[in-house]
């Protein structure tokens, strides 16, 4: 009977360290989805200057503060967070980083909008791979 | 009534261990074949940006910006991978869980 009680004790335990990962969550994945759509269209009007976006980099602004402090509000979801950090923050180099270049005035070759629009989706599907291998 | 509790523990340990060398196995091959598959992909745009920067199509800040960008993807790849891990992890956990709670469950059947 201990060593059955051992047992209960040794699952109880099992029990309290699942689900490191939290489950696949629809609205994150939906939300990434839309999310790069509108990325890549603002970014390929970015030859142009940002005063004539600005109520749509604004917008989209909000939105992806949105959604990293959804990802970050979810228990067990710090590596998708952490993705979703370095897609949009002003200190890294990806889509953060060049709305802020963009507002603050910066033109763009067109060579390297293309470059840049296709590192920011490739960072969109890393977070969608994630997001789509979490258990159901 | 008895029940031979040290099968039923060797069972379970047997079980974990097959697991737990399941899932390092495809965490490897599936880890070797994301970087593979990402070095693949940033080579070609490694080569593209010198070309670009050669050209005078980017100028040398628009260079090191794609540069730092690769980086921060590498780091995204990485978290990827990290979590593909976990969720691995996380099945096999709950496949162990599953199968402990059966074996226990049916031992205390047997014993009421």
């Amino acid at each position: 009977m201990k060593a059955l009680a051992y047992n209960f004790l040794l699952m109880a335990v099992l029990a309290g360290c699942a689900n490191l990962v939290c489950n696949f969550d629809q609205n994150s994945y939906a939300a990434a989805q839309a999310l790069k759509v509108e990325a890549s269209a603002l970014m390929a009007k970015a030859g142009e200057p940002a005063a004539s976006h600005q109520a749509a980099i604004t917008a989209l602004r909000v939105k992806l503060d949105a959604q990293l402090a959804y990802e970050q509000g979810k228990a067990h979801n710090a590596i998708s967070a952490k993705q979703w950090e370095i897609l949009i923050s002003p200190e890294r180099e990806l889509l953060g980083k060049f709305l802020k270049d963009w507002q603050d005035g910066k033109t763009f070759d067109a060579a390297y909008l293309v470059e840049k629009a296709k590192q920011v989706s490739r960072g969109y599907d890393e977070i969608l791979h994630l997001e789509g291998a979490k258990q159901q | 009534m008895s029940f031979d509790i040290s099968g039923i523990l060797g069972n379970i340990f047997q079980g974990a261990i097959d697991a737990a060398k399941e899932v390092a196995q495809k965490m490897i091959k599936e880890a070797t074949a994301d970087a593979t598959e990402f070095v693949s992909a940033i080579l070609p745009a490694l080569g593209r940006y010198v070309e670009l920067l050669a050209s005078k199509q980017i100028t040398i800040e628009e260079f090191k910006s794609l540069m730092m960008g690769l980086k921060d993807l590498g780091q995204m790849a990485a978290l990827s991978q990290a979590g593909l891990a976990e969720i691995e992890v996380d099945k096999t956990r709950n496949a162990i869980l599953k199968a402990v709670t059966g074996i226990a469950l049916g031992a205390v059947s047997k014993l009421v």
